[in-house]
């Protein structure tokens, strides 16, 4: 068994000579569901390079596309691609064709909410008199850049809302609305904790992002990690560089990966939507945009997909529009979507 | 050939598991239905005879899922014959094409090399997306022999895949 063993990290890690037992409990942990899969595997891994190869390895498999084509294959075609398979009891009758559907109460579950209004932005008043204390918020169509006194910067979306509050222990930032992206400075003493619909996401010294999205909180990690705490009685996510999260009321969160390099995000002038439901999709928007904006219920889960101007909303909705076949009136108060 | 175009649009679905989760969870009343609705469109696209081009399978499943969920809720449904036909991915150079049906080829021996029940287990938990209890179930095994098999199992294919040479290009 090998164990903590100090490794070379310049060094190509080897994780093949690991024990069969190691192995088997890497791949254990790269199969768990999150939040376990990201905490459990971070204990077990370490500073040992091998470890995290080898999960990362196992990982690597589980979600290869050409692997799961081939799994598909195997399951599709037993006959086929397979004699010895057939042996094995024949697989059950799909259950989707033979399943009774309960009948579920919550219709109106799915019946997302007439209209969503969004772009109202209001200033929350600052009660808090200390010294540290302060509120800084940015105007429809333009980002702010705020320079903080421990020398963390925070970049603030269009049309949102921030108050900081430095204490000895504590630099407490409250996202009252909109997106922000922070890049913090190191400091041990004091973690950097920002706070937004019930989530709370802390960071020792890092870069990463924050976005109210209706009642969602998306949380980015362009560098280092995070720590984000949704439910009291759950032990926090961990976010490494690179993983991003979309946080639901009432669900479990999954972690997905971006890629932090690409620079494909606000802070450059464009936004990526991958099937955005035109509801989010427009949330976004609105932060660039003086009118209030207004979708109508039966296009509001409607997929967004495509690279959009941010500083040309009325455009990019128009665009968005043309490509779903969808009707928009605007005036010089509100934009409609029917 | 027609049949491995099917297998690697379910694949790129099932690659994209927690997108299609997620999609699922916004519009599901309580979170016991995610799994429910996530196996079933699955399942239906697998089952599915209808053609299918390897263009936006997301959306296409996104739209699969939408119906599962609005059977259940007895609300419009969408046709799924409605698939945009502008917005195809730009479709991977040949070369990548080459390169990845190799992969799939080795992939598939590895998984061939596995056991029975392994094997079984694997493609339950990863094709069809059946919970370790589900499985259990259907297999008559105990939860923590599933979870053993697809480790195990987990570990001989990425072996193997390492000995046949792939194994610098784990991501």
């Amino acid at each position: 068994m090998m164990n903590n063993k100090p490794t070379d990290p310049t060094s190509r890690a080897h994780w093949r000579t690991l024990s069969e037992a190691e192995l088997e409990t890497a791949a254990h942990l790269a199969l768990l569901d999150e939040p376990e899969r990201t905490r459990e595997s971070a204990a077990w891994i370490g500073d040992n390079a091998q470890r995290r190869e080898a999960f990362l390895a196992m990982g690597g498999t589980w979600s290869d596309e050409a692997m799961i084509a081939a799994a598909v294959e195997l399951y599709a075609e037993p006959n086929e691609t397979s004699a010895e398979i057939l042996s094995f009891k024949p697989r059950a009758k799909p259950a989707a064709l033979t399943r009774h559907w309960a009948w579920m109460g919550a219709a109106g579950a799915i019946a997302a909410s007439l209209m969503v209004a969004v772009a109202l932005f209001m200033m929350q008043v600052d009660t808090d008199n200390a010294p540290q204390s302060q509120n800084y918020a940015s105007l429809t169509g333009v980002t702010q850049d705020v320079a903080l006194d421990d020398g963390s910067h925070i970049l603030l979306n269009a049309q949102s809302g921030i108050h900081v509050s430095f204490s000895d222990d504590r630099r407490a930032i409250a996202l009252n609305t909109g997106q922000a992206y922070f890049d913090v400075a190191p400091d041990r003493e004091r973690p950097f904790v920002v706070s937004t619909q019930g989530v709370d996401v802390r960071a020792v010294g890092t870069e990463f992002d924050v976005e109210q999205r209706g009642q969602d909180v998306i949380v980015k990690v362009f560098e280092g990690v995070v720590a984000v705490s949704f439910d009291q009685s759950q032990d926090p996510m961990m976010l490494q560089a690179g993983q991003w999260t979309r946080i639901l009321p009432g669900l479990h969160p999954q972690v997905s990966v971006f890629n932090p390099a690409s620079l494909e995000d606000w802070r450059t002038g464009w936004i990526v939507f991958e099937d955005e439901p035109l509801e989010g999709a427009v949330e976004t928007l609105a932060r660039y945009t003086p009118q209030r904006i207004w979708v109508s219920a039966r296009h509001s889960d409607l997929p967004v997909t495509g690279r959009f101007r941010l500083d040309q909303p009325i455009e990019t909705l128009g665009l968005i529009s043309d490509l779903e076949d969808l009707e928009l009136d605007i005036t010089e108060t509100r934009i409609e979507i029917r | 050939m027609l049949n491995k175009m099917r297998h690697r649009f379910v694949a790129k679905i099932i690659a994209q598991d927690a997108r299609l989760k997620g999609f699922i969870a916004r519009r599901v009343a309580n979170k016991g239905d995610i799994e429910d609705v996530y196996q079933d469109t699955l399942t239906k696209i697998l089952a599915s005879q209808s053609e299918i081009r390897d263009d936006k399978p997301l959306s296409y499943a996104f739209k699969v899922a939408q119906n599962t969920i609005t059977d259940r809720y007895k609300a419009r449904r969408v046709d799924v014959t409605e698939i945009d036909d502008n917005l195809a991915d730009d479709g991977p150079i040949l070369e990548d094409q080459i390169a990845f049906k190799h992969k799939w080829d080795v992939f598939l021996a590895a998984l061939k090399t596995l056991p029975e029940l392994k094997r079984e287990v694997f493609i339950r938990r990863r094709v069809q997306g059946q919970t370790r209890t589900e499985i259990a179930k259907a297999l008559g095994i105990s939860v923590k022999s599933v979870e053993k098999h697809m480790a195990s199992a987990l570990v001989k294919v990425t072996l193997y895949m390492d000995q046949a040479g792939f194994g610098d290009n784990d991501e």
